[in-house]
């Protein structure tokens, strides 16, 4: 008996993929318009961007991803259904050979607005639930959000489509998680991401959502614990991006097909890429402006990709860029420094991440934890982020988070 | 990067001593190979017996398809 060969996604970026830096998996913000108002939302979505791309400008964008080697967008907002032309977008996207899928909160995606994405040739729709009924709604800032959900998961169980659940992992909804994962295998969930709240936009206003990196101790074992369950019970527990990094739990939790991967530092620019709903091109949606490599109305997508060094940092980056105790860590040269998102959003810089289990864990083993403190609020615009410190402080006793 | 089979945690290919657990990566590595060989090896007899004995794998990996074991509960007693 031998283990059967693990088949990937289209998703995955391949070693090929990665040698030709072919941009595999595309996340594009169709609309910045949103029907919710979350108080965690990076994007501070909600209004209409200034110059979104217009239909035809999409379907151009559209035949020069096709023309680039990508296999997958993800379409996210605001909420994508907010555009009238959603699912033109979505027909052409296939039309093109491309995967599809979408992200939404679920407010207004209705029975008729899932039939007519399926129709489209939608594969995946995703729901992002951020806890229990009173910490959904808090979050999503509207009483009744979360029974949505509720509703729009029963759908999507009662058709031939992929369902997955996305939750920000805060200092509200992180006791919730075993409840949340008894939930979601009860509704059929087969997908889970996980993904830390990053202080960014609405939740740079809130610095007290933000999981301290001490709290890691608590979750890192919580998640591990959660993905056994949940896989028991045919789930997959993936954890995003800014999930790391390495530690006793990096080869259960970032596993592929039963096969042990790791993290192998950030992929933007490298074999993924972002798209704001202006056109703006960024190696990662999440990105602040300061990783805008360019826009499509300016330039074609292939130049911009191939050409852009604000594209570039991810695969040119040096070990010699890291600073902190990032900078010395064993994993240093491998790691990266872990999510360039999540690290720029604490510190104006990429480099050195507190958000880490396997730093947490080094620190607590001396007796230490660090802390973050928030030294200036974020400005106030879209991908915005404020600054951080880094407080050093004896490890007290009383700072677990109560996990149920 | 290899997994130290003394703790589970990531090596680099040259490391030779486990910077977590402190065990000799390749004699971990080379303990875990047998451990898992052996392993296979039992899945294999234990698959042929199971055979045997009139048992079925599923074809969709669902599990175990056990043949008809109903018992004439008024023979038995």
């Amino acid at each position: 008996m031998v283990p059967s060969e693990p088949t990937l996604p289209r998703r995955f970026a391949t070693g090929s993929d990665q040698a030709a830096r072919v941009p595999v998996s595309v996340v594009w913000e169709i609309t910045a318009a949103c029907d919710l108002g979350c108080l965690h939302c990076g994007s501070r979505a909600g209004r209409r961007m200034a110059r979104e791309l217009d239909t035809a400008e999409c379907m151009t964008l559209i035949d020069e991803l096709a023309a680039l080697g990508v296999r997958d967008i993800g379409l996210i907002g605001g909420e994508t259904y907010l555009r009238k032309d959603w699912l033109q977008i979505i027909r052409a996207i296939r039309a093109a050979g491309m995967d599809c899928s979408l992200q939404t909160g679920g407010r207004n995606m209705t029975v008729e607005r899932v039939d007519a994405a399926i129709a489209a040739g939608i594969q995946g729709i995703g729901v992002s639930i951020d806890g229990l009924q009173a910490t959904h709604d808090h979050l999503r800032g509207l009483v009744g959000s979360f029974a949505r959900t509720m509703d729009l998961l029963a759908c999507l169980r009662d058709r031939s489509i992929e369902a997955s659940v996305n939750t920000q992992i805060n200092r509200l909804s992180m006791p919730e998680l075993p409840a949340l994962a008894a939930l979601f295998t009860s509704l059929d969930v087969r997908n889970w991401q996980v993904a830390l709240t990053v202080a960014m936009g609405n939740a740079a206003d809130r610095p007290e959502l933000i999981v301290q990196p001490y709290e890691l101790l608590t979750l890192f074992p919580l998640l591990a614990e959660l993905h056994t369950e949940a896989k028991a019970h045919g789930m997959v527990l993936q954890p995003a991006n800014n999930i790391g990094y390495f530690g006793p739990h990096e080869a259960q939790l970032r596993y592929v097909n039963d096969a042990a991967v790791h993290w192998a530092g950030c992929g933007a620019g490298d074999t993924v890429l972002g798209i704001e709903a202006n056109g703006n091109i960024k190696g990662c949606p999440s990105l602040q402006a300061d990783y805008i490599g360019g826009n499509v109305r300016d330039a074609p997508l292939a130049e911009i990709w191939d050409n852009s060094g604000a594209l570039a940092f991810a695969r040119d980056g040096q070990k010699s860029d890291l600073w902190g105790y990032c900078g010395d860590c064993y994993y240093a040269e491998v790691c990266m420094g872990g999510c360039t998102w999540t690290s720029h959003a604490l510190f104006g810089r990429p480099g050195n991440n507190p958000l880490c289990h396997y730093r947490a864990l080094a620190f607590d083993r001396q007796g230490l934890r660090e802390r973050l403190v928030q030294v200036e609020p974020a400005p106030g615009g879209r991908f915005d982020n404020g600054r951080f410190a880094i407080v050093v402080e004896p490890a007290h006793d009383d700072t677990v988070l109560a996990a149920a | 990067m290899p997994l130290c089979q003394g703790c589970r945690q990531f090596v680099f290919a040259a490391t030779t001593v486990c910077p977590h657990c402190g065990v000799n990566v390749s004699q971990a590595a080379a303990a875990h190979d047998d451990a898992l060989s052996e392993a296979w090896a039992a899945c294999d007899d234990l698959q042929a017996a199971m055979a045997r004995s009139g048992y079925q794998l599923a074809a969709a990996d669902a599990g175990w398809v056990p043949p008809d074991t109903t018992v004439d509960v008024a023979k038995s007693r």
